[in-house]
């Protein structure tokens, strides 16, 4: 009797809430959803844990039909700009439905082990996990419709030639329009389209992501090739961070193989160009994967489907948990309390001196330029166990406001594997201190520390964005007050951008003034630089300049007066839409003449 | 000369007098067809004037876009098409762009279907409409409305593609040499998956492409097998 009160009251319910969709304990993954029963699964789930879950929408399609997708997080409400946003998409293309069923069972598992698993639990509190199983919906609908549809790869565009259908993960904008793994023929699987962003699927969900407070990945299933892809996709050659991106891939392959055996490859073995994970990763530094999930084909037998979503799960939980939780990690400076970002761009300066770790230190302070020095790395353990055979790889570099480790620049001092117990452990690296001057001439260099395990990951390669890394200037001879002083910048971004320098007044002291004079030669500015309105100079990929510093010291300042100056930047590259800053700074110590 | 027995299987629409509803890159609008222009696959309004402006990159086109408000037709290597007047042109030109008139006949293409022919050659010669697919019941073109202007004069009766969308082949291409694979194979091919021959340098490539991109592929000395469609493919 009282199971039958409880049915008539869930029946009421449904009735009242306006559902006619069942309400279950669990998804059945013995089938293909169909494009309604997917959407029905999704607000099932929103429903049945509305405490943590709520659906959302990015948009329309080119149809009309809404993006929607799950969110996860504990005030679900809010959107609370002090965590950290990761995200999963799935199906860009139609045919790929085992990349939906992939997502929504993540959903599924996210929504009903919060309350069940205490460690996931915590690190799902310092999120807000966004999943769209569904990017491309009328392409899905297209391939439900029919039979002879079910390999549909494309939206629904109506390209008024007598065909349909752009290729959304080959319309962003990054590098779009090359030949490469991309056509201009409509017709073609995998056309372009007429211009970058021109489909709403794909523009709908850079402005998603771009309107997140702090985006930490994002991965996006696709299906069959068996194989973890990363940047670059648009060509044959190693992206910035190359060492970062390969650890995170190869973490995946081998904890997908650890489940079913499964071996996914690291190579699709040929490029596409307007990808999805090449904007990502080009413009934002925002580590994108793509898990080619289980074939064989595109309509591999439904049987598959369950063994295919074990596998995948457990890497995705560890980007979830190396997002959410931290463990290993080195300050950016002596408040810094492992907070990701630990510092923020105001417009014109950081919120902190992110370059200045206190756990990065050498024996004699300053180091002299020439000798060798014993470099010290202090990696905290939050726990709650030993982490065995964490990797530390500390480097040195020319010191640069657009600076990222490990950067195609930077020199490895050493790299050790070791087991990091709970607490605080210190490494020691030795250090052959360049006698020379760096690039600009000056006594100056930055160094920074890198730690990994395949329990917590960095994600990407900014200091300030991840907890795993580090830096610390060190100078090896004082800048006298009338030393020509230069704050250097490369463009590490293959994008043209506008670079920004600014001093902290808060490290001037009182009466002193830095100057940062214009460049003797400007050039003609390029017509992105004219769009924008661009008042700063502007640096092309891999371009360097050298600012002029010029400081200024009131005459009673006594002779021996030593400064420590902040200068930072960025470099916001010339591209539509957000304009997402990439930089760093370095403190310059600045001795008035003895 | 083409075959014109052959050609004339398709009943011609003929000399269409009235309003045509027509479709271009999603923009519909009415025109008046006059006697002498054929209007099987559709013209080009001429209410708006199409110019083109010389881009960097999608970047700044996208930014012509934002910043400027003008809308891309199409972005095609480093041109950036778009319909304009004088305002949208002198704006441009203030920052330092130069419009230049294009002819949307030349620009934007269609698909048409056509008779199945006894062979390819006479197309080739009257223009450079690429030939899609040849089906058993019609061949698919692809061209520009001039291209395939010239076609219909030369005789050919062409049909609108209407709901019936050109479906790739499934190819199979074995290539010797198992690196840059795009470079080899080109951009026009979907790559579905690549795999080592047993005991070999060699590579299989798996992927799916029109019958255009096929005779490429096959001019450059590619062994290019077609494969069976997927399941439930009608052509």
């Amino acid at each position: 009797m009282k199971v039958l009160y409880r049915i008539l009251f869930l029946v009421a319910l449904g009735v009242a809430s306006g559902r006619v969709s069942e309400i279950r304990a669990s998804i059945d993954f013995s089938n293909f959803h169909t494009p309604t029963q997917m959407d029905n699964e999704l607000t099932n789930l929103a429903t049945t844990h509305a405490s943590i879950a709520q659906i959302f929408t990015i948009g329309n399609s080119v149809e009309g039909r809404p993006i929607r997708g799950l969110k996860i997080s504990n005030n679900v409400a809010i959107d609370d700009a002090t965590k950290g946003d990761v995200v999963f998409i799935a199906l860009q293309h139609a045919r790929e439905w085992i990349a939906a069923e992939m997502a929504l069972y993540l959903a599924e598992y996210l929504v009903t082990h919060y309350s069940t698993d205490p460690n996931l639990q915590a690190c799902m509190n310092n999120l807000q996990i966004w999943i769209i199983p569904v990017a491309n919906p009328d392409g899905y609908v297209y391939t439900a419709s029919d039979p002879s549809r079910r390999f549909w790869r494309k939206n629904r565009r109506n390209n008024g030639d007598g065909t349909f259908g752009v290729d959304i993960n080959r319309n962003f904008s990054y590098q779009w329009g090359l030949a490469s793994g991309s056509s201009g023929v409509t017709a073609d699987e995998t056309y372009r389209g007429p211009s970058a962003f021109s489909e709403p699927e794909a523009y709908h969900f850079r402005d998603f992501i771009q309107a997140r407070h702090n985006p930490r990945f994002l991965v996006s299933y696709h299906s069959a090739a068996e194989v973890i892809l990363r940047s670059w996709r648009y060509v044959d050659a190693p992206a910035p961070g190359e060492t970062t991106l390969g650890f995170v891939q190869q973490d995946m392959i081998n904890r997908i193989a650890a489940v079913h055996g499964q071996v996914y490859g690291t190579s699709i073995g040929y490029n596409s160009s307007g990808s999805t994970l090449d904007y990502f990763w080009g413009e934002m530094r925002m580590i994108a994967l793509t898990p080619e999930l289980r074939g064989p084909s595109f309509d591999p037998p439904p049987a598959q489907i369950i063994p295919n979503n074990e596998e995948n799960l457990p890497a995705a939980i560890s980007l979830i948990k190396d997002a959410g939780c931290r463990t290993l990690w080195i300050k950016d400076y002596s408040a810094d309390t492992g907070a990701e970002p630990s510092a923020v761009w105001l417009g014109d300066h950081w919120s902190h001196a992110f370059w200045t770790s206190p756990d990065i230190w050498t024996d004699t302070d300053p180091p002299v330029a020439g000798s060798t020095t014993v470099l010290h790395v202090r990696v905290h353990n939050d726990g709650p166990v030993t982490m065995h055979a964490s990797i530390v790889r500390a480097y040195y570099t020319d010191p640069r406001v657009s600076l990222e480790f490990p950067n195609p620049d930077s020199v490895l001092i050493g790299e050790q594997t070791t087991d990091l117990v709970l607490g605080d452990s210190t490494l020691n690296f030795s250090w052959h201190v360049p006698s020379g001057t760096n690039i600009w001439g000056e006594h100056h260099w930055c160094v920074g520390a890198v730690v990994s395990h395949p329990d917590d990951k960095p994600l990407t390669t900014q200091i300030q964005r991840t907890s795993n890394i580090g830096g610390h200037n060190f100078q090896t001879v004082d800048a006298e007050a009338a030393t020509k002083l230069f704050v250097g910048v490369t463009n590490f971004l293959s994008l043209p951008a506008e670079v920004v320098v600014r001093v902290d007044p808060k490290s001037l002291p009182p009466g002193w003034r830095v100057e940062l004079p214009p460049l003797a030669e400007r050039r003609k500015l390029s017509r992105k630089a004219l769009l924008l309105h661009v008042q700063n100079n502007v640096l092309e990929p891999g371009e360097n300049l050298a600012q002029p510093v010029r400081i200024i010291i009131p005459p009673n300042v006594p002779r021996g007066f030593v400064a420590d100056i902040d200068i930072s930047g960025v470099l916001l590259p010339l591209v539509p839409g957000e304009r997402v800053p990439v930089g760093n700074g370095y403190t310059f110590r600045v001795t008035t003449r003895k | 000369m083409a075959d014109r027995s052959s050609q004339n299987r398709f009943p011609s629409s003929g000399f269409l007098i009235g309003f045509l509803a027509i479709s271009i890159l999603g923009v519909s609008t009415a025109v008046v067809v006059l006697p002498h222009q054929p209007a099987t696959f559709g013209t080009i309004p001429q209410t708006r004037r199409l110019f083109r402006v010389e881009v960097e990159d999608a970047d700044e086109a996208g930014l012509v876009q934002q910043q400027l408000k003008v809308k891309p037709e199409l972005v095609q290597g480093r041109y950036f098409y778009y319909y304009g007047d004088d305002n949208i042109n002198r704006l441009l030109t203030s920052y330092g762009y130069s419009p230049v008139v294009a002819d949307p006949e030349e620009v934007f293409t269609r698909i048409v279907r056509i008779a199945p022919q006894r062979d390819d050659a006479p197309l080739g010669k009257l223009g450079a409409a690429s030939l899609l697919l040849r089906e058993r019941d019609s061949w698919v073109l692809r061209g520009t409305v001039k291209q395939l202007r010239e076609l219909e004069r030369a005789g050919y009766v062409m049909k609108e593609q209407a709901h019936r969308e050109p479906v790739p082949r499934r190819i199979q291409i074995v290539l010797a040499q198992p690196f840059d694979v795009n470079n080899q194979i080109g951009g026009r091919v979907e790559i579905v998956g690549i795999r080592r021959v047993r005991g070999g340098r060699a590579i299989t490539v798996t992927g799916e492409a029109f019958d255009d991109a096929i005779k490429d592929l096959r001019a450059r000395g590619l062994k290019v097998e077609i494969l069976p469609d997927y399941p439930g493919v009608v052509r």
